[in-house]
């Protein structure tokens, strides 16, 4: 009798959890093999779409919150299933929903990524869609062409992540500089992040120049005001060239000479931002965390400026996000509807209202810069002399791990900036080759 | 004779009757459940991560078999042998410590001390606080700027340090908090094995003249051995997975320095996309840890059959 009831309670425990293990994809099939026309006529209950965004600052995170809440309530049937990740944990994340095949419907995602992803066919192509879009003409031409692969349009921009070149006023005055006459010269730039830093013994409280040690984005930055013409339409897996090698004697300078910059790595600097803290007086800040910052402290405006740097050429950090329709995706119509939404004229201001995000629609420019007397100008400066990641298969480990190593290597001082760069392009040639 | 070979047999056939009879299905059941989550969350994967790593497995579609392309890359790719070294440093830096600080610490909170209970949660606390949790507050501690490391220091007089910015620092920074999170769990199981220990030994040794430390080193030690042995292979899987603190702290930097293998799994699988090859990395890393479980499995036997009687 005993030897029964242990038999049938491990049976029926076996086949609980086979069970349940069968049941997890049940109901993503059911979903996603449903009409995306269903749920707008109220028949049979209504289409989740699953959409993850990159990123999880507060600021964009209410955004999200609000439009997804207004896109529901605006169109009957359709529900958004919302997640985000922080942008280190993004990848990890996608990532492991492509490996398991339950991926989100709609993502968003960087110009870093085109490459890589739509070469492994993660993404779906968007032109029957787009051709049909009444939007679309209204889209900065360049900003739609950066979404395009290989004459496949994959991407809808929705954020240039422009990056400025942000400094402390209160603090310039405090240095005995002039605040309404930023330094516009490397030489001069130079000169101010000496002036910025603070120093007790051999401490640095207040960095003049932030430069963390593992920054991909900065080298790129100085080696085009350096004269570099590369950037994001490199096609050749080699950083090796002259101005590259300038851009990081330039750095490795202010660095290890001037001493401008407290320790610090890309990814410390997303949890305590130097600047955001008032522990830095000059970063390279996308224009989220200003109005971050402006949105806790409205007064903050008035003590920071920008800098709008030039040498044989100007440049600053101007990356771009998109939204994407996973290839994998079983209601593709809907995400498309979601992503037309979302790149209305309404909601673009939405953005640039809410988290200054940079306007995308033509229409919008004029009055963007209208609105913002401010910001406006040194984000329309880093657009138009924006330098973005490659639109290549191996953009990640261009950027993240070569590139990011190659600076480090030489401000510990571990390399020359020729021996550096030399070595860095023939290991990234070496790993592309075992990649293939 | 014959009689006596008939009666033999006979024995034996009942012997093996009743063994028969005795083999129930009971017990399998039982252990069935628990190894069917194992056989599903270990096992397969396991098997799976022994495929995948003859072949150059995407994350997505392509998965091509490679033969041992990725075993022999393993070898000459410079970061995966500087992260083994470095996991080997990590090991052998924090074992060690954690052992003899936690005998330590379990024979004083073994002494009859005001705030005993006390002293000995706070040492345990650290083990169950997350490491990621753990990782954040170092990383102030750590601080360069106004870190309150430095601030020690500084009102010490000492120069300030760059802790994790500092190539021959940084691996040290966090061996350190590696044992610190650790000793708390090894005082413990230590504890609990000091009052194993039958009183009569010590007593015997008193009046045979022994010290306290000849009695810790002829009685306490050599019967702690099998808790040795124990904390020894536990501390050795612990120490050669280290992971968090180097994903929270350092993101393996600067240059390499802090990078382990199972952060070089992490990287070049999630990040890198090459999951193939970070699944060549894994069994690496599973024989290496199968091979000192082993070893320490056969030397922990001795001193298993000490009569503490």
């Amino acid at each position: 009798m005993k030897k029964g009831i242990a038999t049938g309670l491990t049976l029926s425990f076996i086949a609980s959890v086979l069970l349940a293990g069968c049941a997890a994809t049940q109901p993503q099939q059911a979903v996603s093999g449903a009409d995306p026309q269903i749920g707008k006529a109220g028949g049979e209950g209504p289409v989740t779409l699953r959409f993850w965004r990159r990123g999880n600052d507060p600021v964009m995170h209410t955004y999200w919150l609000n439009a997804i809440k207004k896109f529901e309530a605006d169109n009957p049937g359709y529900k958004i299933d919302f997640s985000e990740a922080s942008y280190d944990d993004y990848d990890v994340k996608l990532n492991a929903a492509y490996a398991s095949g339950d991926v989100p419907d709609v993502i968003t995602h960087a110009i870093s990524t085109i490459g890589e992803r739509t070469a492994k066919g993660q993404f779906a192509p968007l032109e029957e869609y787009a051709n049909k879009w009444e939007g679309k003409s209204d889209f900065i031409p360049k900003l739609l062409e950066i979404g395009s692969y290989k004459n496949h349009l994959y991407g809808i921009p929705f954020n240039p992540t422009a990056s400025v070149l942000a400094f402390r006023k209160d603090f310039a005055k405090e240095a005995g500089l002039d605040p309404e006459k930023p330094p516009v010269t490397l030489t001069e730039f130079a000169g101010w992040a000496e002036k910025l830093t603070k120093r007790d013994g051999n401490t640095i409280t207040r960095s003049g120049f932030v430069i963390p040690q593992d920054d991909s984005n900065l080298p790129y930055v100085f080696a085009t005001i350096f004269g570099d013409k590369k950037g994001l339409d490199a096609t050749d897996p080699s950083f090796d060239t002259p101005e590259m090698r300038k851009a990081l004697t330039y750095l490795a300078d202010l660095y290890r000479n001037k001493k401008v910059s407290a320790e610090t790595t890309g990814s410390n600097e997303k949890k305590t931002s130097q600047f955001v803290n008032g522990k830095a007086a000059i970063q390279a800040l996308y224009p989220s965390e200003l109005a971050q910052m402006t949105k806790a402290d409205p007064a903050a405006k008035d003590k920071i400026g920008f800098i709008y740097l030039k040498d044989k050429a100007s440049a600053n950090w101007s990356g771009l996000q998109f939204f994407f329709i996973s290839s994998d995706s079983k209601k593709k119509e809907a995400a498309w509807k979601f992503i037309e939404y979302m790149s209305t004229a309404d909601q673009v201001w939405e953005r640039y209202k809410q988290a200054q995000m940079p306007v995308v629609r033509k229409s919008l420019l004029e009055k963007a810069n209208e609105d913002d007397k401010w910001l406006s100008p040194a984000v329309a400066f880093s657009l138009e002399n924006g330098v973005a990641s490659p639109k290549v298969t191996w953009s990640n480990l261009y950027l993240s791990k070569y590139t990011a190593h190659f600076l480090q290597q030489v401000l510990l001082g571990q390399k020359t900036p020729d021996e550096a760069v030399a070595e860095n392009a023939k290991a990234l040639q070496q790993e592309i080759a075992q990649m293939k | 004779m014959i009689m006596m070979l008939a009666r033999m047999t006979q024995a034996n056939r009942l012997a093996q009757t009743g063994r028969k009879r005795r083999l129930s299905l009971t017990p399998y059941l039982m252990v069935l459940p628990s190894f069917s989550i194992y056989f599903v969350f270990v096992l397969i994967p396991i098997l799976m991560t022994f495929e995948l790593s003859f072949t150059n497995y995407d994350f997505y579609k392509t998965k091509d078999y490679v033969g041992l392309a990725n075993y022999t890359r393993m070898f000459a790719d410079p970061v995966f042998l500087i992260a083994l070294r470095n996991t080997i440093v990590y090991a052998v830096c924090t074992i060690v410590p954690e052992l003899v600080i936690g005998l330590l610490l379990a024979v004083f909170l073994n002494m009859k001390l005001i705030g005993r209970k006390f002293f000995r949660i706070s040492f345990y606390m650290p083990h169950v606080i997350s490491m990621v949790s753990i990782s954040m507050i170092f990383l102030w501690i750590y601080d360069t700027s106004d870190g309150l490391l430095n601030m020690l220091m500084k009102s010490l007089g000492l120069p300030a340090q760059k802790w994790l910015f500092d190539l021959n620092l940084a691996l040290l920074c966090l061996i350190i908090i590696g044992i610190w999170k650790m000793v708390g769990f090894i005082m413990i199981i230590y504890l609990a094995g000091i009052q194993q220990i039958p009183s009569h030994l010590y007593e015997a040794a008193t009046i045979d003249g022994a010290t306290g430390v000849h009695k810790f080193f002829n009685i306490t030690v050599p019967l702690l051995r099998p808790t040795t042995f124990f904390l020894f292979v536990t501390s050795c899987v612990s120490s050669f997975m280290v992971f968090e603190q180097v994903n929270v702290m350092t993101q393996g930097g600067p240059l390499n320095a802090t990078t382990t293998v199972i952060h070089q799994i992490f990287q070049r699988a999630f990040v890198q996309y090459q999951m193939g090859y970070a699944s060549a990395m894994a069994v690496f890393m599973f024989f290496i840890v199968l091979i000192v479980t082993l070893l320490n499995f056969y030397f922990g036997k001795q001193g298993q059959n000490v009569d503490m009687g």
